[in-house]
């Protein structure tokens, strides 16, 4: 019997999204490449792996559409890693929408501690599950500064990288985790709003 | 406590506990064995470095948000370029350091030897006219750099401009007349034509553009007066000037 943590089950992408466009092949190439990655993450967060090729379909046309469209023309810089956290992203969504996911409860928790006034929020992110809910929200750029901050980039030198002033790349930072937090809260008011209906 | 300052900021506090928790997460939640899509160790070694190319090194930065390997390896190398600008700041400090201990110990050394400024010395009582012990040799000069020798048979008229020396033991440096060549010369101290008092040889050599006969000699035994001295170099003529020796 083949070992359930080295299968590897088939990665299969329509090539029309449920608009009927063309998915761009690029996108189709970057998932197959990531493929192998998101099972890896999934298995070690202990997910189940099923819906997995699902939500990557899902993934790509969603890209695919932002691209087509010329949103994110200039922004999208490593497909692979953008295709990665859209993954990232719906699945985390799809799991609290069904109450499938374990940690549900962080995002209440998150919902609750916040409303209204600003509270130690951050030390309730320490906890990992919430952080990890966080950031699949954070934007690419707020992202990066996020890598740089933590390797001990100033903001002088963030901003610099950016083209702005450290002023600015500190705020920018400061409302990128505030806005991934709003949109993680977006989800857990949802969900409690549907429990109590 | 509230998290945002109000510009709108993380606290230092607050922001020092997401970075952790964060880089907790980004080391082990985004496994990636068959390293699918990573870049180079040049790559990362650069962006580490901070000389990779804007485009190049949001690439790589893309990327190690997504992989918990790559992020690692990033770590690791920006520990290790920390480490090296550290040794490399330490290096240019020790050098700067020994440099000027050198330079201060080379001053003061030369200082030392060659510019110390000597002493002043206390005088408590006014000087005392100093006695020349019998045996000990005074410092004169006998300067015809400028006199005109007496010519012929003549004896010196008493008008003539005489030159006066101590009648004592003395260590004279005799400054021959200008255009006066160095070598040996002979000198000579006589009241009468052909029987000199006092016989004395010296050499003549150049100092200071003068030509100067340094010689030791005694005169004690000569008698307060008048007298001639006449020189010569090697077996050219003689010279006459007229001296006095005062006791």
């Amino acid at each position: 019997m083949e070992d359930q943590r080295t299968t590897r089950p088939p990665l299969w992408i329509s090539e029309t999204d449920e608009h009927g466009s063309r998915v761009r092949p690029e996108v189709m190439e970057s998932a197959h490449r990531i493929w192998n990655r998101v099972l890896q993450h999934l298995r070690y967060a202990g997910q189940d792996v099923a819906p997995a090729a699902e939500i990557l379909e899902s993934a790509c046309h969603c890209v695919s559409r932002a691209i087509r469209r010329n949103l994110k023309r200039n922004s999208i810089r490593n497909l692979d890693s953008y295709l990665f956290w859209a993954f990232i992203r719906k699945h985390t969504r799809r799991m609290i929408r069904e109450g499938r996911i374990q940690y549900v409860d962080s995002v209440e928790s998150v919902a609750n501690a916040n409303i209204g006034a600003q509270h130690d929020w951050v030390s309730i992110l320490e906890n990992e599950i919430h952080l990890k809910q966080m950031l699949c929200y954070l934007d690419e750029r707020t992202r990066d500064m996020l890598i740089l901050r933590i390797s001990g980039d100033s903001w002088a030198e963030i901003g610099e990288r950016f083209g702005i002033s450290a002023h600015n790349a500190e705020v920018h930072f400061a409302n990128g985790a505030k806005k991934a937090r709003s949109r993680l809260l977006r989800i857990g008011l949802a969900k409690l709003g549907r429990e109590q209906q | 406590m509230s998290v945002m300052s109000s510009s709108g900021k993380f606290s230092p506090q607050m922001e020092a506990q997401l970075l952790a928790a964060a880089a907790r997460i980004l080391r082990t939640d985004f496994p990636n064995a068959e390293r699918t899509g990573c870049p180079t160790r040049d790559a990362l070694q650069s962006v580490a470095r901070k000389v990779a190319g804007d485009s190049e090194s949001r690439n790589v930065i893309d990327h190690v948000t997504c992989c918990s390997p790559c992020f690692a390896e990033y770590e690791r190398l920006l520990h290790r370029e920390k480490v090296w600008r550290s040794t490399k700041l330490l290096a240019l400090c020790a050098t700067l350091l020994i440099t000027a201990g050198l330079a201060t110990w080379f001053y003061a050394f030369r200082a030392d030897r060659s510019q110390r400024v000597p002493e002043p010395t206390v005088v408590k009582e006014g000087p005392t006219p100093r006695q020349a012990a019998p045996t000990e040799f005074e410092v004169a000069v006998l300067d015809l750099r400028n006199r005109s020798p007496v010519r012929g048979d003549r004896q010196p008229d008493p008008a003539d401009d005489v030159v006066s020396l101590p009648a004592r033991r003395l260590e004279l440096s005799v400054y021959l007349p200008v255009g006066s060549e160095e070598g040996e010369y002979e000198m000579q101290i006589l009241r009468d034509a052909d029987s000199p008092l006092l016989i004395q040889k010296g050499t003549a050599s150049l100092r200071d553009q003068n030509v100067v006969v340094q010689i030791r000699t005694d005169l004690t035994g000569i008698s307060a007066g008048r007298y001639l001295l006449r020189l010569r170099r090697g077996t050219f003529g003689w010279r006459y000037y007229p001296v006095a020796f005062t006791p």
